[in-house]
């Protein structure tokens, strides 16, 4: 068993003091990495709940219910951003990968510290897979809030149907990585060809991010 | 077995037909304008990811059904894009609720359905997702459908007449068995079909043979709803009858949304 809480705080403590130094996109792309890490462990919390309400197993809960709960807790802060915030789209993106990192780097903290890392080429594809997902799985529904966009409003369907499909994508690593073997490698190697499938439409989209990011 | 086989050889025609459609719509609009192409490609999507994921489930669990999975949210958000592409084509007056005619008729007509597949599966967190999702999708095609004159009031009557008598004959089908649970099999069946040639029709009027691409929008995304009512109520042999027909209604979406790009 971990203490999860006492993790995050270790980690967070440094990032959380550099908010003090820095200022502009780097405070800002510091201060997101800090919340993905506190979303990673509200979803574990949540994931915990579901577990307890539903009776089922842990593996039951990370194949079908976590990509839900995780997905959901990682869009709140985004949806709050975009609804607080009147810049333009192309400033969501980098806080939501920074999002996105910490999510995954909280994570991976914590599977190393509960099943040990003596394996490197292991940990080195688990970590790089899972870091690479949760940035796709974000990187879909910035695309997906930004193609709604040219709708009449930023309606809640279109928010919706942008969550779903991050959910889809996220669940179907996840059920891939929880069979060994073949399933496995293919769900290891997805999350990077689903970020090379997804350069074109994003360059298209986004033409102009580096732009946002020197702001 | 067999019929795992062909559900999976379906789906994977599915995805396969969706992908074609998917990179055709983004080669020939590199910037893809129209909002309502916008939602039919993220919708798309959404289908090709929720249909992989039941393969891949259905390959890695032996064909086992979850109580609840990605499956369910991912079709929720394709009746929810789907939706929203029709929604944008609103008179800006309607595109908010009111409790007129054909919103109470599409939303009862997704209750009761919900209530059948609850009362078939068990399954009552992800029917009533997908029964939410399906509700919205429902009335903002009635609403349209009523706004473009595809369905007149004077047809009310004889519409809520039809959809009344398919609905008791499914919840007949639920508490009935031997000779009259055939012959309300059957009979529900005629119905379905008789719908499914309805809006065939329709697609055939709007979008092959005419130039209307609002009622051609409206009445290829109704023709894909209804086959997706029809599926969802089905069993053996008619589940992929009506995996067949939604193969169709797909063809004609994307046919209605291509007209609709190169207006």
């Amino acid at each position: 068993m971990i203490y999860s809480e006492y993790v995050l705080i270790c980690i967070a403590s440094p990032i959380l003091l550099t908010l003090l130094f820095v200022k502009g996109s780097a405070r800002r792309y510091a201060l997101f990495f800090v919340i993905g890490m506190v979303v990673c462990l509200l979803s574990a919390y949540v994931g915990g709940f579901v577990q307890q309400v539903s009776g089922m197993d842990s593996n039951w809960v990370s194949i079908y219910a976590s990509p839900v709960t995780e997905e959901l807790m990682k869009m709140i802060p985004l949806i709050i951003t975009l609804l607080l915030s009147a810049e333009k789209d192309s400033g969501l993106l980098p806080s939501g990968i920074a999002l996105a990192a910490g999510f995954a780097t909280f994570e991976n903290c914590c599977y190393i510290l509960s099943s040990g890392a003596d394996e490197l080429v292991f940990i080195l594809i688990r970590g790089l897979s899972v870091g690479i997902m949760h940035i796709v799985s974000i990187l879909i529904l910035y695309l997906g809030l930004i193609m709604a966009e040219r709708m009449y409003s930023r309606s809640l369907a279109s928010i919706i149907g942008a969550l779903s499909l991050s959910m889809t994508f996220h669940s179907l690593y996840n059920l891939l990585v929880s069979e060994p073997g073949m399933p496995s490698i293919i769900g290891f190697i997805m999350p990077t060809l689903t970020a090379v499938i997804l350069y074109e439409p994003y360059r298209r989209l986004v033409p102009n991010l580096s732009d946002s990011y020197t702001e | 077995m067999i019929s795992i086989l062909i559900s999976d050889a379906i789906e994977l025609i599915h995805i396969t037909l969706l992908t074609a459609f998917l990179i055709n719509t983004i080669r020939r609009n590199p910037v893809i304008k129209s909002s309502t192409a916008s939602l039919y490609v993220l919708g798309t999507v959404v289908y090709i990811a929720s249909d992989l994921y039941w393969i891949v489930h259905l390959l890695i669990k032996n064909g086992e059904t979850p109580s609840f999975s990605a499956v369910e949210i991912g079709i929720a958000g394709v009746f929810i894009f789907y939706g929203a592409a029709i929604h944008e084509r609103m008179r800006p007056k309607q595109r908010f609720f009111k409790l007129t005619f054909p919103v109470v008729f599409a939303a009862l007509f997704t209750l009761i359905n919900t209530i059948c597949w609850i009362l078939w599966t068990s399954g009552v967190v992800r029917d009533t997702i997908t029964g939410i999702a399906m509700g919205y999708f429902a009335c903002v095609l009635a609403v349209r459908m009523e706004e473009l004159e595809l369905l007149k009031k004077e047809k009310r009557a004889q519409a809520s007449l039809f959809t009344a008598v398919l609905m008791f004959l499914e919840l007949g089908t639920v508490y009935t068995s031997g000779t009259l649970l055939l012959l309300l099999d059957i009979a529900r069946y005629i119905f379905w079909f008789a719908g499914v040639l309805y809006f065939a029709v329709l697609v055939y009027k709007y979008v092959i043979a005419g130039k209307d691409i609002e009622k051609g929008l409206c009445s290829s995304f109704a023709f894909y709803l209804w086959s997706v009512f029809g599926l969802y109520l089905s069993a053996g042999t008619m589940y992929q009858v009506f995996n067949v027909i939604l193969l169709f209604s797909m063809i004609a979406m994307f046919l209605a949304v291509r007209k609709e790009e190169g207006r």
